[in-house]
């Protein structure tokens, strides 16, 4: 089976959104729905020194859809079995026709991927636009992002480019779902576990 | 504190009671060498019990997106812990709710009906234990603990022990040694869900994530968490009232029933709230 | 929350009819299917199948057209189009995108066009004013009493006060186009429309670069031009003042995508100087240096004192390049130690040497940092010393653009590849002549921020006192308004309260004639309303992109039908000037294509490269590297300065100016308000140092917003969510006033009040609060804007020399709401 993912390069990403709204315009997403999300990690003080000040901070952006994971937490605990790992590519897909909208999945998931629709009453979330992929396409939010800071391709093309780096903070520890993903870190990046910074946006994601 | 999961809180609340007090009036029908008339005396108002089921299926079906699919939670039989839940819940609900008819109509065999009693006994701790593993999700780490499994049970025993006296006493057996048993079952539970409930609020402080502390998710936990436990002080010390005072005893029991309804509906709503990952 | 989404967002925004397919699949999937007796597993929604199985069965086309709004960037937009629908947006996805010939992909705006051309708030017919002015009270009337009422008036005031009465607003809402181009006014089909019919009121500067282009109009001649941003991978160090492109020039073929490019290119060290840690920073700076507002100059002093008095200035580039650096180019009309250097290092009149512990008090910046930065920037060569559009849009602005211009020049970066003059990054473009929109008869010219005043006040304006060009003061107040594409009439022009109190009286400017997409602030404000097409509506030309060293044309086709009883204000124009008895002179008997055929046609014929009509129909995007490589500003000049003088009166780098002395001497200012030959560091009123600040104690800066272009796209639901409109507040301020992140607060000073909600962030400088400009004014009955507007707080006092808008001089304090 080939496993598709995502490169994210966190060192270019300046949390433009294009990746997110390019996303909920070809997929017609509602304003509270949202592939992919963007988390500002953002941390750090102040030192003032008479009259001047110090700082000492960080902040970074993580651009976050489905990373489609070796081991999704979402699939075992799906009881309609809509939510489903493809053979073909290793996505990870919701088939909408099935679910019944328990959000089992949802709460599963360490990484906030799928989400419910009260609209559509079933669950929704990123298919890393297989049908694009399937024609030879990337999905839309990697051919939209105007730094090229998104990639998108078999693990091992992406292992071989880009390495193996799949965690750092806010993210969980790779080892819990075996993301789909290779991050290139920010200079600010903060590793795995660390919880000096906070959420800078959380009524974005 | 939002009430966003409402329909689980009814739904796994009333289904722990029934369950709990199906297994220990279950018990002692098993064991109890009832003769046939207090046997269908006891029998007539375990009704409530399937009322109390039938409660928290319909609103299951409610926290569903489409509850026109849920048929569907099925498919995962096996495989998911909720399909299991589901799947083991409805065959309790059947096979327990075919006992209560036959014994109500009299019909089939005392020893069928019995064998009939202990499958949808242990269909009710299969069905308590698939529960349990819907929420053990490795992802979630205020969910994954031993106060899951242990908050569960505890509902099952505190409730059912209850129930079965309301249904004993409804019945006219409170003479019974369990009617006397349970009060002390009832006590014990309440006392360890007391002492557990601050174990658990203290372990919150342990669990964080880079963006999310445990302890942060529900605003005001320690008040709502003392109203609950001064609730279950309540229940149980109507409860202990009901059986010194002979009068009103039911109506009184009943009471202390719906009070510790809404302790464990507001215990399993804070459960819900403290909903979160690992992650994001 | 507003739901903007289905398949078919037309029908959604605008309520028309549901068809039987949407009502089957929201409805009764499931009852079908338990009705029909079978009950098979899995349940599966079938109208869901059978919407996907219809929809793909209309045939998909697709249209190139382009987003025409002012972020500097511009970009192509690929509409898929189904049943004369657009059903979603796809930017440019041509070759390969190798760097050099790249995609120009569309950012987050772009990229939602579909709902704004779908939006709840497009006006649909035209409509006059029926409450009181700025109530938003219309009725809807005919394309024919909306031509005739609007030329009747225009001929009324016309005859009655003459043509300098009438007024084009600035207006940048559509933008880079040929034929719809709002921006400049003067290039407008407005203002051929006004020129054939006598002529109007000019105006000059703008609200983006007012106080810059006065500025270093004195120092390098005309408007200043900088290196191409391309050239940042020839340099070996990058100091960027106030320079964001990463929230300003978001496209991904523009400043942003260029910069990141070229640094990867050349590594140069970047050095962002910023009261924010902006997303420009965020990680890919090696130094950020947050700097108090309107402070800049100071910092520039005290570097200026560092590289002086350590020997780091190229002295041979001063000696032969510039006027007034220190006594051997001082003009002979100056004072004795009217120079440059006698000011930093403390023989000028005010006897204070700008050492870095000067410097570091004013600016918040410890004096080792500034040390440290002198010697960086003087020891490393090439420089490429940029500034944005920021530190100029203040009080004093024109000094703090010229002092920033000081590095550059002290240095000798002037005119080399890696280098920059000190002005924003420059960038090659191809040269097209656009829709000729002739001679305005009238001279007269105010500047662009003072309009209402020339409402208010028209007649007591003067040319040293408020900046009138081409006569001594005006002799009649604006009486008639033209906002074509323009939010300028209220939500982005300062001080919106005193705006709305000049507006609201309808004996002072009797006419405004509002020409837009969407019911706008200031569309509020019309007395007639006219509804334009979109970008999507209508075929044109888009171009004027800042692009480095590879610029584009975008041929903008019609990609649906115009919506309601929409027009293109070619139409408009062109029906007015019928009525005003011009209508063939505008037209020359073209329609909007025929004129679009006529004048690539005109251009091929100068520039044969450019692909013919159909040909440039289907590329959609035409690109072209620049001929002559990096552009490098000032080359010529740099390599023979006598044969390639400046446009400034001695033809050289002006850093003592006589005119600005002149100027200085002659004009009537107001207190601290200051004009002087030299750049030097002034403070202003509402500035850091400001006894103001007794009361408002908090800074108040403005920024761009990365889900609106100022306040284009400010209507767009999905966008507003993806980036809320909130205050930066550092968490020291917050604390202190017990705000936490997400609260709501209350912004204010005397000249308004706004609530909003805070980000908390450690990003911001503290004693500094940051609230991006655009968001759409939405007053509560007590006039407390709800939206997070920031003209409802900033001031219409002018700069001393641009007469422009200091939008970012600001003193106001916040409290928890």
């Amino acid at each position: 089976m080939t496993q598709y993912g995502f490169y994210i390069d966190s060192s270019k990403c300046t949390g433009c959104k294009t990746c997110q709204l390019s996303c909920k315009d070809y997929k017609d997403l509602d304003v509270d729905i949202n592939y992919r999300r963007i988390y500002e990690y953002a941390g750090g003080s102040w030192q003032a020194d008479g009259d001047t000040w110090q700082p000492s901070i960080f902040s970074y952006y993580l651009s976050i859809a489905c990373n489609h994971c070796a081991a999704p937490a979402c699939v075992p605990v799906c009881p309609s079995g809509a939510m489903h790992k493809r053979s073909e590519d290793g996505l990870v897909v919701v088939d909408t026709d099935t679910c019944i909208g328990c959000k089992s999945c949802a709460m599963a998931c360490p990484y906030g991927a799928p989400q419910y629709s009260a609209r559509k009453g079933h669950m929704t979330k990123c298919d890393g636009c297989y049908e694009r992929v399937a024609e030879g396409l990337k999905p839309v939010c990697v051919e939209s992002c105007p730094l090229r800071a998104l990639d998108f391709a078999p693990m091992e093309e992406l292992h071989e480019r880009y390495g193996n780096l799949a965690e750092v903070a806010p993210l969980p520890s790779a080892s819990l779902t075996g993301p789909s993903i290779v991050i290139k870190p920010n200079r600010n990046a903060r590793p795995v576990g660390d919880t000096t910074g906070s959420l800078a946006n959380p009524k974005e994601v | 504190m939002g009430w966003h999961e409402f329909p689980l809180v009814v739904f796994t609340v009333l289904a722990q009671c029934a369950v709990g007090a199906f297994i220990l009036l279950g018990a002692l029908i098993l064991t109890g060498r009832l003769e046939e008339a207090s046997l269908r005396r006891l029998n007539r108002p375990m009704l409530i019990i399937w009322v109390l089921m039938g409660v928290a299926f319909a609103a299951s079906t409610l926290h569903l997106g489409s509850p026109l699919r849920a048929p569907n939670a099925l498919l995962r039989l096996g495989g998911s812990w909720l399909s299991n839940e589901i799947f083991l819940g409805s065959l309790f609900f059947a096979l327990g709710g075919l006992f209560w008819l036959l014994t109500l109509l009299d019909k089939v065999s005392p020893l069928l009906r019995k064998v009939l009693l202990g499958i949808a006994m242990l269909l009710g701790v299969a069905f308590m234990y698939a529960t349990i593993h819907v929420y053990m999700i490795p992802t979630v780490p205020t969910w994954n603990t031993p106060f899951t499994p242990l908050g569960f049970f505890l509902t099952s025993v505190m409730g059912g022990a209850l129930l079965a006296q309301l249904l004993l006493n409804l019945s006219g057996q409170g003479y019974r040694l369990m009617a006397r048993l349970l009060p002390w079952l009832g006590a014990l539970a309440i006392v360890v869900a007391l002492g557990s409930s601050v174990a658990h609020a203290m372990s919150l402080a342990g669990i964080q994530s880079a963006i999310q502390s445990a302890i942060d998710l529900v605003p005001h936990y320690q008040s709502l968490l003392i109203i609950r436990l001064a609730l279950l002080a309540a229940v149980l010390a109507l409860w202990l009232f009901a059986l010194r005072s002979m009068r009103h005893q039911p109506l009184v029991l009943c009471a202390s029933f719906v009070l510790l309804l809404a302790a464990e509906m507001l215990g399993r709503n804070l459960f819900y709230n403290l909903h979160m990952t690992a992650g994001l | 929350m507003e739901n903007e989404s289905s398949n078919s967002l037309f029908h959604k925004a605008f309520n028309l009819d549901i068809s039987r397919r949407d009502v089957l699949k929201t409805g009764s999937a499931g009852t079908l299917a338990l009705a029909a007796g079978s009950i098979p597993l899995p349940f599966v929604s079938t109208g869901a199948s059978a919407q996907t199985a219809s929809a793909t069965a209309a045939e998909e086309r697709v249209v190139w057209s382009a987003c025409t709004v002012n972020c500097g960037s511009r970009c192509p937009l690929r509409m898929h189009v189904r049943d004369g629908e657009i059903t979603w947006v796809e930017t440019d996805n041509t070759g390969l995108d190798e760097y050099g010939n790249h995609q120009v992909r569309a950012c987050l705006r772009g990229r939602s066009m579909r709902r704004r051309v779908y939006n709840p708030d497009r006006l649909k017919y035209p409509m006059k004013r029926v409450g009181a002015r700025g109530e938003g009270k219309f009725a809807r009337i005919s394309w024919d009493e909306a031509y005739q009422l609007l030329a009747d008036n225009l001929k009324r005031i016309i005859a009655e006060y003459g043509n300098e009465a009438v007024y084009l607003n600035y207006g940048t809402g559509t933008l880079g186009g040929t034929v719809t181009k709002s921006w400049p006014p003067a290039s407008s089909l407005v203002a051929r429309l006004m020129n054939l019919c006598g002529g109007y009121l000019n105006h000059y500067g703008d609200y983006s670069t007012a106080q810059i282009a006065a500025g270093l109009n004195y120092t390098y001649g005309g408007w200043a031009a900088g290196n191409s941003v391309s050239d940042i991978a020839n340099t070996r160090l990058l100091v960027m003042f106030g320079n964001n492109p990463a929230e300003t020039r978001m496209s991904g073929g523009g400043i942003v995508y260029h910069l990141e490019e070229a640094r990867q290119r050349s590594d140069a060290r970047m050095i962002v100087i910023d009261p924010r840690y902006s997303d420009t920073a965020g990680g890919r700076e090696d130094e950020w240096v947050p700097i108090r507002p309107g402070t800049d100059a100071a910092l520039v002093a005290g570097l200026a004192h560092v590289l002086i008095s350590e020997n780091l200035v190229d002295q041979p580039f001063l000696d032969r390049y510039c006027v007034g650096y220190d006594e051997r180019t001082l003009p002979e009309g100056a004072p004795a130690n009217g120079h440059y250097k006698a000011y930093i290092l403390g023989d000028g009149p005010d006897g204070i040497a700008k050492t870095p512990a000067w410097a570091s008090r004013i600016t918040g910046i410890p004096s080792r940092r500034i040390v440290q930065l002198a010697r960086e920037i003087g020891s490393t060569k090439p420089c490429y010393i940029v500034q944005g559009w920021g530190p100029q849009r203040h009080a004093n602005g024109e000094l703090i653009s010229r002092a920033i211009a000081m590095l550059a020049i002290l240095t000798g970066n002037v005119g080399i590849n890696g280098g920059n003059s000190g002005a924003r990054e420059g960038g090659y473009s191809i040269p097209f002549e656009r829709f000729p929109t002739l001679e305005n008869p009238v001279d007269t010219s105010i500047s662009m921020f003072t309009w209402t005043d020339a409402i208010a006040r028209g007649p007591e304006m003067t040319a040293t006192r408020d900046g009138v060009r081409g006569k001594d003061k005006l002799d009649v107040p604006i009486k008639f308004i033209w906002n074509y594409a323009s939010n300028c009439l209220v939500n982005q022009h300062s001080e919106i309260n005193r705006t709305h109190e000049i507006l609201s009286d309808e004996d002072l400017c009797e006419m405004i004639v509002v020409i837009d997409n969407h019911m706008t602030s200031s569309a509020r404000y019309a007395d007639l309303l006219l509804p334009d097409l979109t970008t999507s509506e209508q075929m044109d030309f888009a171009m004027d992109a800042n692009a480095g060293n590879m610029n584009y044309l975008i041929f903008a086709d019609q990609v649906i039908e115009p919506l309601f009883e929409c027009k293109s204000v070619y139409e408009m124009c062109s029906e007015i000037a019928a009525r005003m008895g011009v209508g063939e002179a505008f037209t020359e008997g073209r329609t909007q294509e025929e004129w679009l055929r006529h004048l690539l046609a005109q251009n091929r014929r100068r520039d044969p490269d450019l692909p013919d009509f159909e040909a440039f129909r289907e590329m959609g995007i035409y690109k072209r590297q620049n001929p002559n490589g990096f552009f490098v500003a000032y080359r010529d000049f740099r390599a023979d300065p006598e044969a390639n003088p400046l446009t400034t009166s001695s033809g050289k780098i002006e850093i003592y100016s006589e005119a600005l002395a002149k100027i200085a001497a002659e004009w009537e200012l107001e207190e601290s308000d200051v004009i002087d030959p030299l750049p030097i560091h002034a403070s202003t009123f509402e500035g850091w140092d400001s006894p103001d600040r007794a009361r408002y104690p908090l800074q108040l800066i403005g920024f761009h917003c990365k889900s609106r272009t100022h306040s284009t796209y400010g209507n767009v639901a999905l966008l507003k969510a993806a980036v809320r409109q909130e205050m930066w507040i550092n968490p020291i301020d917050a604390q202190s006033r017990g705000i936490v992140n997400g609260d709501s607060v209350e912004i204010f000073n005397d000249r308004g009040r706004v609530h909003i909600a805070a980000k908390v962030t450690p990003r911001i400088l503290p004693g500094v609060v940051a609230l991006s400009e655009g968001a759409w004014y939405a007053p509560n009955r007590h006039g407390t804007d709800q939206a997070g507007s920031i003209n409802v707080l900033t001031t219409q006092r002018p700069s001393p020399l641009a007469k422009g808008n200091p939008s970012h001089t600001n003193l106001v304090e916040v409290n928890k709401a």
